[in-house]
């Protein structure tokens, strides 16, 4: 699937060269291979502000009925440590698993998934800044093509939590407003969508 | 089953002809062990290359579980003249993952092959398979209470011994120089043939893990960084755990104390003093792995300023240049030794610290624990120090000599701040080379910086050769480019040696520079 397809898919408002502030929030669901329902497990590093936030944010797009999905928080330590990136991947098959945290332990964290044979589904880097504007490059494999694109650092706006509801499938983000961004961040983090 | 039309494909082979190999394959191996789906594959796909994803992305992956379903597999790969490209773990994440050299080559991942299939522990010698990560093997000495030590190389909970000895990796104890202590191999050939090196030839023999050498040519080295076959098994030898490891850590302030200190510690090193290989890490290979946030001391675009360096050396309280080595022997002769250490670190005008919780925090612990072949990531840190985790290593030899030290840190500093990034680099010294090895550190997610990034490389790569230095190694990405600097008439006999034994090209063409 092409990029132009992949957004056309997720509601039509993503077109080469348009902007992503174009994205309805309404969108059409993507179908999901296996159905509307997919378990997911959001991971956040707790000493990473930005991670952390970022993580309840996409937590909070994803979860069900107005309640966000629990997130396992857990610091640089435990996700360099084997057997604790062990445990977090120790869940049935097809449960998909968001990370963010910074590059380093997502290198790790996606190195000992693709040793279980998980599937990337997607994955971003995020410049987050404290004053001016705050980058984002999110890629579904989908669709295979990297996505960019900036936005104020004091008034983030929805599109990664879209991003990663149109890839995992489900309807994009409806009339909830996003959670605020981490004060006070400036950091360089990394994103993933799994499926194991 | 999907049958949506597939994207990439080997060179030179159909659709029809791909399919047909893949369900010939999947009857060998099982279906759920041949993956073809996108997002089954993406994990294969190239992290530390500067270059787009679809120049090297893979057509297929096939995960077999034994030499019996290798030999089986080649038969299909011959009859289709499909490429395959093997890995082992796939982790020698900046020398370019698990990523084929050329796109739509199928990945053969032997991850599955991961049994250690015997540790001597009289003779201090182990036989692996290539799934087998260090962590395991760790973890199977400590769980059998056995006093052996590896050598293993910063990545190495994730990474493993075959592989990295295939590509001629290096780690930091006294069996640092991974190749050399490896002692027999068990080869998979282009048509199906298993050969076992050295005495593993002879039938009935006990010595294969012991005398690497057997009879006639020694055939070991062509399967390092070649394609002339698969490796499924490989010997290794076992350090015994010494009586008494004293790690220790010599901090310099200025960048100019690199000559003395190399000219120093090479007859340490020489006459195994030092027995291990002695690594001399420059403050920014250091500052990532004790959490300094780069933004703080550089917030803006290009390199980092030379001040900047200073104040963060100030801050930290890192040397210009953190010597790391050990000593591993007995109480006594360590005692010994140790004065030689003291006495060398006064008159070089250096810091010793020895305690890794006093001065060097995280980074220090971690070297000591690789110096003594104990698993961990500590190093992993480097991919958050410019944001983005991109990461190149680039690593040209050189004698052990100071004056070759500051001329190749002021060629790469000059090349890479033309790009505008940082010097990341570290001298290890061996035991009459160093390896000088630059972590190339770029944003991946920002199509300007790759481009940069591997302009850089090229530079670097040009210039270094220009000047006489060789890399030891090299990212995916620069195979050809590499082994171009080596010359006609190496590359020659090469050819001629792949055709040899691999008439058809099926193994990994194009990996180091090597097809027909």
């Amino acid at each position: 699937m092409d990029r132009r397809e992949f957004f056309r898919r997720t509601g039509g408002g993503l077109l080469l060269g348009a902007p992503l502030a174009g994205l309805p929030a309404t969108a059409a669901a993507l179908a999901s291979p296996d159905g509307a329902t997919t378990p997911v497990v959001v991971v956040g590093q707790a000493d990473r502000n930005g991670a952390l936030s970022l993580a309840h944010r996409l937590a909070a797009a994803l979860g069900n009925g107005g309640r966000p999905l629990p997130v396992q928080a857990r610091d640089a330590a435990a996700l360099r440590r084997p057997d604790q990136v062990d445990a977090l991947l120790s869940l049935p098959r097809g449960t998909r698993v968001l990370g963010v945290m910074d590059d380093a332990s997502a290198v790790v964290f996606l190195a000992m998934a693709a040793s279980r044979g998980a599937h990337l589904l997607a994955h971003g880097h995020h410049r987050l800044a404290t004053q001016g504007a705050t980058r984002h490059a999110c890629s579904a494999t989908a669709c295979g093509e990297a996505l960019a694109w900036h936005e104020p650092a004091l008034r983030p706006t929805a599109h990664v939590e879209h991003f990663y509801r149109a890839t995992l499938g489900e309807a994009a983000l409806g009339a909830r407003a996003p959670l605020p961004a981490a004060a006070g961040t400036d950091e360089a983090l990394a994103s993933f969508l799994i499926r194991l | 089953m999907t049958t949506t039309p597939r994207n990439v494909l080997p060179k030179g082979v159909s659709a029809s002809d791909f399919e047909q190999a893949l369900t010939q394959i999947r009857a060998i191996v099982g279906a759920e062990y041949v993956v073809a789906e996108d997002t089954a594959l993406a994990p294969y796909n190239k992290i530390m290359m500067a270059v787009p994803d679809e120049q090297h992305a893979p057509s297929a992956a096939v995960m077999p579980d034994s030499v019996e379903q290798i030999q089986a597999i080649m038969k299909v790969l011959n009859q289709h003249r499909i490429p395959v490209y093997p890995i082992s773990t796939g982790k020698n994440l900046g020398y370019g993952s698990a990523a084929p050299v050329e796109r739509g080559q199928l990945v053969m991942d032997l991850r599955r092959m991961n049994r250690i299939l015997d540790v001597d522990a009289e003779l201090c010698t182990a036989l692996v398979e290539p799934g087998v990560t260090y962590q395991q093997l760790y973890d199977y000495l400590q769980e059998k209470k056995l006093p052996l030590w590896f050598s293993c190389p910063a990545p190495s909970v994730i990474a493993g011994p075959l592989g990295n000895m295939v590509d001629r990796g290096v780690g930091y104890t006294p069996y640092g120089e991974h190749f050399l202590f490896s002692s027999g191999m068990e080869v998979v050939l282009a048509d199906g043939e298993v050969l076992r090196t050295g005495m593993g030839s002879m039938p009935g023999s006990n010595t294969w893990q012991v005398f690497k050498w057997g009879y006639g040519p020694t055939l070991d080295g062509i399967f390092t960084q070649s394609n002339y076959g698969i490796v499924t098994k490989m010997g290794m030898w076992l350090m015994p755990a010494p009586p008494d490891y004293r790690p220790f850590l010599i901090q310099y302030p200025e960048d100019t104390d690199i000559t003395k200190i190399v000219d120093a510690l090479r007859p340490l090193r020489i006459a195994m003093v030092i027995p291990n290989a002695v690594v001399i890490a420059h403050t920014l290979w250091e500052a990532p792995c004790t959490k300094v946030n780069r933004a703080d001391y550089h917030p803006g675009p290009g390199a980092i300023s030379d001040e900047a360096v200073q104040k963060i050396r100030k801050d930290h309280n890192l040397g210009a240049w953190n010597v790391y080595a050990a000593l591993y022997g007995t109480p006594e002769t360590n005692a010994a030794n140790w004065k030689i250490i003291e006495q060398v670190a006064a008159a070089t005008g250096g810091t010793l610290i020895t305690d890794s919780t006093e001065q060097g925090g995280r980074a220090t612990q971690y070297r000591f624990d690789l110096m003594k072949g104990k698993p961990n990531l500590g190093e992993f840190d480097l991919y958050n120090w410019r944001g983005g985790g991109g990461s190149m290593w680039f690593a040209p030899v050189s004698q052990a000599k100071g004056s070759e030290t500051l001329k190749q840190m002021r060629m790469a500093k000059d090349i890479l701040a033309k790009y505008g990034f940082d010097y990341v680099g570290e001298f290890i010294v061996g035991w009459r080379d160093m390896h000088h090895v630059i972590d190339l550190l770029y944003d991946r997610s920002d199509a300007e910086q790759m481009k940069k990034a591997h302009a850089c490389f090229d530079e670097l790569l040009q210039s270094f050769a220009r000047e006489g230095y060789g890399v030891y190694r090299a990212n995916t990405a620069f195979a050809e480019k590499v082994a171009a600097t080596y010359g006609p008439v190496k590359r020659d006999v090469e050819r001629r040696l792949k055709r040899a034994l691999d008439p058809n090209n099926i193994i990994a063409p194009g990996r180091c520079g090597i097809s027909i």
